[in-house]
């Protein structure tokens, strides 16, 4: 019954709710968003997390929105002063007690903000170009990063407390070199144009990174570069044997195919002014770069021979005929210096030496290239400095001074000294100076500089409108991969600009970590096992030194693999969810509390749930889930206080626990304490695609929501608020991830040529299978073929696939890989379906389950119930087995077939005998008088005296039947027998509760063990369609389909499923098509269970003549051992249409992934029909439904609206 | 038992006992076990027994700071004789002289002079512990004849809505804490429509120091029990848990006894004194956990649950123990009751104030000459119970501060002691009445470290459910930690008293709502002693061991070696007859040192 809505003012909004609602709810309803933690709207509030708090107006404090009602002229504020601050001192103190990192520490230390773990995660999954695609999202250059980073990520790689660091560089250089290689390289999604266009000055890293990802926004982009080619300093500085340039050109194409224009040979100032880029264009970017070289005054500087190490590089690399001395001089620590030297060898000196002033310890360059340089002859001079260069208009000496280290400076370095007195020569021709880059502004006068760089601000603005700068040429020279980091922030700030909104760069997200390397506890490290890091190995240095090959080979497949599981996948699971990450992001919230108090052990105890109590926040949602929803309680509190932690009962092992596995848990956490266990190599994690869909395991009809990423399940989840489960799953659902990862695929068509499957195309199986079919019918006649289709297919498929039978095949024989009974209630209603919904479950009065065992078979079925029972509902079970559902009931009867039947026939015979039919039974109709004689001698009399059971108990339960206003019956179809069945039927309409009219509450729910057994039957697959016995029925379904299809059907009987399957024993049945299961007819899996030898082949004839295609999707014992044909069929997430639920609701699959050997069923069945001479026309889901309307009206009374 | 024996059966007990023989009275509750009553007892009995000289056990007869006691009841004599503290030495010359003698040895008595009552007894007005130290708790008889068991008599006479209105006129407040008029209680409870109803007694008396529930209990379990049964009666309630401590084990005894013989008797159980009216009470032993005090906690530990709050609303009264209505009182606001219906509501609201009627027990305890447990009527000053009752602070010390209502309180300064104890006054001083609790400290006192001392009761007694209480607590405790270190920030001081509003103000229950108390009084009247420790990193009091040093004076010291010889670490060194030192690297400050000079030459700095 509905009450009166009442209305209250939210945050000034004036609205209605239901007066049962809460603040929450009501608030929730309406749009206006209050936050919570342990909120779940299918739990009992709890009012622990303290963050829903609002303000209540003439209350005493502020109270919880989760707990409190809603009356009429409330008045709510959410957002007050106060409140915001008691939520984000409760987020700082739920933080200071979490522990764990949110992203991974390489990602946090990547000047870009590669999604690190992610991409590891997709090289692993095999998948190394959507790992480029990954990376890309933040660095348009992975594949020269990948050769000249110095890895910062790598610095802050948790392996290192365990061996060394995750190979990330090279991963990544991996996953761009297969990029590059493949025929088509990936070009991101570009948005339609905005008609905005952007100038960038300087086609280096920062200027092509800025270009990359505004051009992504669909603004025209125009690059220009004063030297002939782009690249900058990852063409000029870099030298040929560390990044070939022939790949740099191929890498660089990727981003100027997003380009309006580029216009190289354009310089600043000489080219083209600021004032003609500034009327050209909405923004302008300069993105200059450090490529001045910083000349150190010193006497000799002008003799020939003398270099700045930059022109150097960059000659060299124009091809410019630069020559070298015997004896070269680089002065410098830095990796333009170990460059210039390296370069020098490769060209005709004969010694190299680098004079650096400090040690070795202080080198700014990495220490692998100094390595490097060192095992290919490169001298070193250490703590010596420059004080001149001499010679004869050729230089030819240099002087030096020695140095002495003193006390650290500013950096922390120690700051060197000369020694007085102790100047010395060197013979040196060639002098390369390598002591630093600046910026050169010329051209760019207008643009305020400060110690060498433009000003800017936070989001890259100049104090010239619309100009804007990025990378070297704000910062100083520092690294490609901060420079793409930086013009990447750049590029969204000119977007903002160019969208008229405010320039301010969006916060990033809160992040909470471990701690760093010398903080961290090396106690959580310990069960982590070593690997040998894989690492490319360089060519040989006495191969490398005179070279320009690149010296680097890079990682080959399986290394790659192979470094890809020493990832410690440090980031949270949960990063793209995680309420609390997102509320501390919101609130802006400190860590003035610290982080991670408490320590917990991460335990690996279940199959499919994770757990970290140390990212808990107590919300207790897990524990209530279990206990309120799943009445499981596997969950509980333990200790007290700041103690508090979650447990499973009795501190068992999860897995050990009363746990089944049903997911709730992981469901209702809001954040990363409980999540899936991800069925793949890493788990990524991934920012998902969310799908619908439903689930296939049985006929309750679960709602899925899948989570899907680069063409991968990934996790499965149900939205919360859904009429059939309201989120809630089972087992078999929310881990069916699991089961179909782990099945046997068939990847490719298979034929069997001399005894075994072969792959084959497409074309040569479709054929071998038409042929092969067409040739049963022909020799044997359409009755020995048969077709099969599994109750987990759409029901579009399972109409195509039945029409194909009957048309181009020409048989009736259609069944279900599984027998499906109702067949009574057809008999009974019309109709081989339910008369009830799940909505009845509410209306009822008493709800009767006969044979349903929900616990077991249909959890989220038994979810409803044990609510309903707890809330008052009467609920009897009748079954030969003890259920769990019994504590619930108010009474239960374990009866066996044998009794159950007598019991109902007791029961019938006691309504007709007392005259209890209902006022609406017509009694002289036809079924009344079949049901007469069904019970016409039932010995009503003797019930109680030869009975096996006391009648009160009987007629008891007859009599709470009869009492009940809207009495439910419940019963699984896979339970009951047939003539149990059809007495159930005629009880229910007897005594007018069979639920068929528009009455609530009353009727039968059908249950059915797959998914979409239901539909299947609505689709034609029913052998009762075409009974032998009653030709009637048979000619009026032949009618309508032929009417329909205006195709000629067969008017043969079909076979029913017992006989289909003894026909394929005693070789009655001589060709088979088997869809969209991997199983096949008892007989031949029996004949499956040994190897099909020759000679047994021989002795069983029967079935070694059985000509069995399937279209399907695993690959099980049964096909590979007797299968002539199999097809790859497509699992239900590669499928789009329908599957109709238990209570004859139609609802809605869509694709999540792509089928995996290209084709979905309804293609392969198409294509199969095709091949037999009967094209199937258009094989669009949505085509099929509207054909399958035609000839089959959708459910009547309740009927739900189908996929649109 | 059949219905109709029990009311002759009651008949059949005098309902006053004329007592004509000399006897002893041994006080046998926790307080008088814990100092050794029972060898007391033993003794006595073997004394006594030859000469047909009956020894009684009674509760606690409130004077927990002389125990063992001892009191011989001479017939016809007005002066109760307590000596105390007895040892088993002196039970003989106590017997010959006085007990057989009839001569009181004076200087054993609780008081020196032959005072008719002692002070800390005379100035007390007794309704709650009136049968506490007087009658055997153990008997039901001996209760009926104190006059037990009379009120529901009445009650029954009366019709229940009359009997909620003489408890509302009696202006009888819960005693647990909060203060709720129990009258409103009974009859918000009574009005919600349900199918049964349950009333519950909080015997989970949790406050650390807080005694006067174990004493009731353990010295008049049937007045207790009487009180319910007048309260379910009132409000239809037909099932009554009373949830004792497990830690309580002789409170836990004497009231399963007593449970068992109100049954027996016919005042537990179906159609009791012919009334019609059924009622059955079970006992819950709660696990000792603070929080279980709180009521909605207290119900989810009856229904087997964890002992967690639920929010309120939906209150007991409306939806409580397995969604019933119910109504929880505490010990003392039910032995309150039978009074109430025995005397009359004018009579009891004739003791104490305006708003707060009738008497409150308090266990008084710290720097206090006489602790235990004491009942005046409310508005008595807190002055009064220190000082007249209590006797003064000993050693010559001040007052500096009192505690109320234990670590859900806060701390009076002594400048306001002249404050009474209604819930008003106490309410807007920053403290509460709690259950009771009154704590006295003197001048050695450090504020910081009794603000931390309570908090850390909090945190360890937290349930863990809601942020604030969980993680607050124990944030304010580590800024406490800190100061008392010395390792205070200027910025402590502010965010400690931010946290505590705020923590205040958001918790979910009673528990985390009161946590702060502690501090936030400390904070208001003794700021200048949080200063000092942030600022001069110093402990006025000298108690905080980070924040002081022991030294040797060397013009008292007369190196007798003493203090060297306790010293735990070996830190004092010197040559006899020589001035010691103590070595601060190795000094632990335990103290022990200044504790065995007997020249007071180790000073505190």
């Amino acid at each position: 019954m509905l009450m009166a809505e009442v209305s209250l003012t939210i945050d000034g909004r004036k609205i209605t709710a239901q007066p049962d609602q809460t603040v929450l709810e009501a608030a929730t309803a309406n749009g206006i968003e209050i936050p919570t933690l342990c909120h779940d709207p299918r739990l009992v509030p709890f009012g622990a997390c303290r963050l829903c708090l609002v303000e209540l107006q003439g209350a005493k404090g502020p109270v919880t929105a989760c707990t409190t009602r809603v009356s009429e002229g409330m008045v709510v504020n959410t957002r007050t002063d106060e409140t915001v601050a008691l939520r984000k001192l409760a987020l700082e103190f739920l933080l200071s007690e979490h522990h764990g990192d949110c992203i991974g520490p390489c990602q946090k230390a990547c000047p870009a903000g590669i999604d690190i773990q992610g991409f590891i995660a997709l090289i692993a999954r095999g998948q190394p170009v959507d790992a480029l695609k990954l990376i890309k999202e933040a660095l348009p250059f992975p594949a020269s990063c990948g050769r000249v980073c110095p890895r910062f990520c790598e610095d802050e790689c948790r392996r290192h407390v365990v061996d060394k660091p995750v190979a990330i560089c090279h991963l990544k250089r991996f996953a761009a070199d297969a990029d590059l290689e493949a025929e088509a390289h990936y070009t991101p999604f570009v948005k339609p144009t905005s008609g905005k266009s952007v100038g960038v000055v300087g086609g280096g890293p920062a200027g092509l990174t800025a270009a990359y990802y505004l051009a992504q926004e669909g603004h025209s982009v125009t690059v220009y570069e004063s030297m002939p080619k782009l690249g900058g300093m990852l063409r000029y500085g870099i030298p040929e044997y560390r990044l070939p340039k022939a790949l740099l050109d191929r890498e660089i194409e990727t981003i100027t195919a997003l380009c309006h224009e580029v216009k190289c040979d354009t310089r600043l100032g000489k080219d083209i002014t600021m004032e003609q880029l500034r009327e050209r264009h909405d923004a302008v970017i300069l993105a200059l770069g450090a490529q001045a070289c910083q000349v150190v005054e010193t006497p000799g500087n002008e003799l020939s021979g003398v270099w700045q190490g930059l022109t150097f590089l960059g000659d060299v690399a124009l091809e410019k005929p630069v020559k070298v001395g015997k004896h070269v001089a680089v002065i410098g620590g830095g990796n333009t210096a170990i460059d210039a030297s390296r370069t020098a060898l490769r060209m005709d000196a004969q010694t190299v030496t680098i004079y650096y002033r400090r040690s070795r310890k202080e080198m700014p360059a990495s220490a692998e290239e100094i390595e490097q340089a060192e095992e290919e002859g490169v001298k070193f001079e250490f703590l010596v400095s420059h004080k001149a260069i001499s010679g004869d208009g050729c230089a030819t000496t240099l002087t030096l001074l020695r140095m002495a280290l003193g006390e650290p400076d500013a950096s922390g370095r120690r700051r060197p000294r000369v020694v007085e007195g102790s100047d010395f020569d060197v013979a040196a021709d060639t002098v390369i100076w390598a002591t630093g880059q600046t910026l050169d502004p010329s051209g760019a006068e207008d643009v305020p500089v400060t110690r060498g760089c433009f000003i800017a601000d936070a989001a890259s603005q100049t104090p010239v409108p619309g100009v804007f700068a990025a990378g070297d040429c704000v910062t100083g020279p520092t690294t490609v991969v901060e420079a793409c980091g930086a013009a990447h922030k750049t590029a969204i700030a000119v977007d903002l600009y160019l969208r008229g909104e405010p320039v301010v760069l969006p916060k990033g997200p809160y992040n909470i970590d471990r701690g760093s390397l010398d903080e961290i506890d090396l106690k959580e490290y310990n069960d982590r096992e070593k690997i040998e890091r894989n690492e490319p190995a360089l060519l040989a240095p006495e191969y490398r030194r005179d070279k320009w090959d690149e010296i680097d080979p890079g990682f080959v497949d399986k290394a790659a693999l192979a470094e890809t599981a020493r990832c410690l996948s440090c980031g949270c699971q949960d990063v793209f969810d995680c309420k609390l990450r997102n509320l501390a992001t919101e609130y802006e919230v400190s860590e003035r509390f610290g982080t991670g108090g408490y320590r917990h052990p991460i335990p690996d105890d279940h199959p499919f749930i994770v757990r970290d109590s140390n990212k808990c926040v107590l919300c207790g949602s897990c524990v209530r889930i279990c206990q309120e929803v799943q009445g499981v309680s596997a969950w509980g509190f333990v200790n007290r206080g700041y103690k508090t932690t979650v447990r499973p009962t009795l501190s068992m092992p999860l897995e050990e626990s009363t746990c089944e596995s049903c997911g709730q848990c992981v469901s209702a956490c809001p954040t990363g304490a409980l999540t899936a266990r991800v069925p793949l190599a890493k788990p990524g994690p991934w920012k998902t695609l969310e799908v619908e869909s439903v689930c296939p395991e049985c006929s309750v009809g679960c709602n899925l929501r899948l989570k899907v990423q680069a063409g991968r399940l990934v996790e499965v989840t149900s939205p919360v608020g859904n009429s059939v489960n309201d989120g809630n799953l089972c087992r078999k659902g929310a881990f069916i991830d699991h089961d179909l990862t782990q099945a046997k695929r068939v990847t490719a068509p298979l034929v069997r040529k001399d005894g075994r499957l072969v792959e084959v195309s497409w074309d040569e199986a479709l054929e071998a299978a038409a042929a092969g079919l067409l040739d049963v019918r022909g020799r044997h006649g359409p009755a020995a073929l048969g077709v099969w289709v599994s109750p987990k297919v759409t029901n579009e498929e399972a109409y195509l696939a039945q029409k194909m039978a009957r048309v181009a095949l020409g048989t009736n024989n259609v069944s279900a890989t599984e027998p499906q009974s109702g067949d009574a209630l057809r008999e009974v209603f019309g109709k081989n379906a339910s008369t009830a919904t799940y909505a009845d479950i509410d209306d009822s009065d008493l709800v009767l389950l006969f044979g349903v065992d929900p616990a077991e078979d249909y959890p989220v079925l038994g979810i409803k119930l044990r609510k309903a029972a707890e809330a008052g509902k009467c609920l009897v079970t009748v079954s030969h087995l003890r259920t769990k559902m019994d504590q619930y009931a108010r009474a239960s009867l374990a009866l066996n077939q044998a009794k159950l039947t007598q019991a109902l026939e007791a029961m019938l015979a006691y309504v007709l005998r007392y005259d209890l039919t209902d006022e609406s039974v017509d009694i002289d109709s036809k079924w009344f008088a079949e049901l007469k004689g069904l019970i016409e001698h039932f010995p009503l009399a003797a019930v109680g005296d030869s009975f096996w059971m006391k009648p009160e108990k009987i007629f008891g339960l007859l009599h709470l039947y009869l009492r009940a206003r809207q009495p439910l019956i419940i019963v699984d179809l896979d339970n009951i027998g047939a003539r149990d069945l059809k007495l159930i039927s005629l009880l229910a309409k007897v005594t007018g509760n069979d639920g068929t009219c528009e009455k609530y509450g009353k009727g039968i729910l059908a249950m059915r063990s797959t998914g979409n057994a239901q539909g299947i039957i609505d689709s034609h697959v029913d052998p009762a369609e075409f009974p032998a016995d009653s030709s009637a029925r048979r000619q009026e379904t032949r009618a309508m389909l032929q009417k329909c299809w205006e195709l000629s059907v067969p008017s043969s009987p079909s076979k029913t499923h017992e006989q289909m399957v003894e026909g394929t024993g005693d070789g009655s049945v001589k060709g088979l098509l088997v869809i969209g299961d991997g199983s096949l007819p008892a007989s031949m899996q029996a004949a499956a269970a040994a190897p099909a030898t020759p000679a047994r082949q021989q002795a069983s004839p029967a079935s070694s003549s059985l000509f069995a295609v399937a279209i399907a999707p695993f690959m099980t014992a049964a096909l590979e051992a007797r299968a002539s044909v199999v097809l790859p069929g497509a699992t239900f997430v590669e499928s789009e249409g329908t599957f109709t639920n238990c209570e004859g609701r139609v609802q809605p699959l869509f694709q999540a992934v792509k089928p995996l050997a290209g084709k979905t069923n309804l293609q392969v069945i198409a294509g199969l029909a095709a091949k037999l001479g009967q094209p199937s026309g258009p094989v669009s889901p949505e085509h099929i439904r509207n054909e399958m309307a035609l000839t089959m009206p959708w459910p009547g009374k309740k009927a739900h609206a189908a996929a649109s | 038992m059949a219905n109709t024996t029990i009311p002759s059966l009651i008949e059949h007990i005098p309902t006053s006992k004329k007592q004509e023989q000399v006897f002893v009275r041994v006080g046998l509750a926790s307080c008088g076990l814990a100092a050794g009553a029972r060898t007391i007892y033993d003794e006595l009995v073997k004394e006594l027994h030859p000469h047909n000289i009956e020894v009684r056990s009674t509760g606690c007869i409130g004077m927990c700071h002389a125990e063992p006691l001892v009191e011989v009841v001479r017939p016809g004599d007005d002066t109760r004789y307590i000596y105390g503290p007895v040892t088993p030495a002196k039970v003989r010359k106590i017997v010959t002289e006085h007990v057989l003698g009839g001569k009181p040895i004076a200087e054993w008595l609780v008081t020196s002079d032959i005072a008719p009552r002692p002070d800390i007894i005379q100035r007390q007005t007794r309704i709650v512990l009136a049968n506490c130290g007087t009658i055997d708790a153990e008997s039901i008889t001996d209760y009926i004849a104190a006059g037990g068991y009379q009120a529901i008599k009445k009650a029954f006479k009366m019709m229940p809505d009359q009997v909620i209105e003489e408890v509302t006129k009696a202006g009888l407040r819960g005693r647990g804490g909060a203060g709720f008029r129990t009258g409103l209680k009974w009859s918000l409870t009574r009005k919600t429509q349900a199918a049964k109803r349950f009333i519950v007694c909080n015997a989970d008396e949790g406050d650390p120091g807080a005694f006067m529930d174990r004493s009731v209990l353990e010295g008049d379990p049937h007045g207790v029990i009487e009180g319910m049964l007048i309260g379910a009666y009132a409000m239809g309630a037909s099932q009554g848990f009373l949830y004792v401590r497990a830690e309580y084990p002789l409170a836990v005894k004497r009231v399963r006894k007593a449970v068992m013989m109100a049954e027996e008797y016919g005042f537990l159980g179906n159609n009791i004194l012919g009334s019609g009216f059924d009622c059955h009470l079970s006992i819950r032993e709660g696990a000792g956990a603070f929080v279980c005090g709180e009521e909605t906690a207290l119900m989810q530990s009856i229904e087997g649950k964890r002992g967690m709050p639920t929010p309120r609303p939906p209150f007991p009264s409306e939806k409580g123990l397995w969604g019933y209505p119910t109504s929880i009182n505490n010990v003392e606001t039910f032995a309150n009751v039978p009074y109430i219906l025995r005397e009359g509501w004018e009579k009891f609201a004739s003791l104490g104030t305006q708003t707060s009627k009738g008497t409150k027990v308090f266990a008084l305890a710290g720097n206090v000459v006489r602790g235990g447990l004491v009942e005046v009527p409310m508005g008595t000053t807190i002055k009064e119970i220190i000082f007249d009752i209590g006797g003064g602070i000993p050693d010559g010390r001040s007052l500096k501060a009192i505690q109320t209502g234990g670590p859900s309180g806060g701390c009076i300064p002594a400048s306001m002691a002249d404050l009474p104890v209604d819930y008003e006054s106490l309410t807007n001083a920053g403290a509460i009445m709690g259950s009771g609790g009154l704590l006295v400290m003197d001048d050695s006192t450090c504020m910081v470290d009794v603000a931390k001392f309570f908090l850390g009761f909090t945190v360890e007694e937290s349930c863990g459910k809601c942020t604030f209480c969980r993680v607050g607590t124990r944030e304010m405790y580590k800024i406490l930690d800190r100061i008392t270190k010395g390792e205070g920030r200027e910025e402590d001081i502010p965010l400690l008293e931010d946290i505590a509003l705020k923590v205040k103000k958001a918790s979910l229950c009673g528990l985390g709502q009161t946590a702060p108390n502690p501090v936030l009084t400390t904070l208001r009247y003794f700021k200048d002693e949080y200063e000092v420790h942030v600022r001069e990193k110093r402990c006025p009091a000298k108690k905080c061991t980070a924040l002081i040093s022991y030294h040797v004076i060397p013009e008292a010291c007369k190196g007798c070696g003493l203090c060297a010889r306790q010293c735990p670490t070996g830190a004092i060194s010197g040559e006899l007859r020589k001035p010691h030192v103590i070595n601060q690297e190795t000094c632990i400050r335990c103290g022990l040192c200044t504790n065995a000079c007997k020249f007071s030459a180790i000073k505190v700095e």
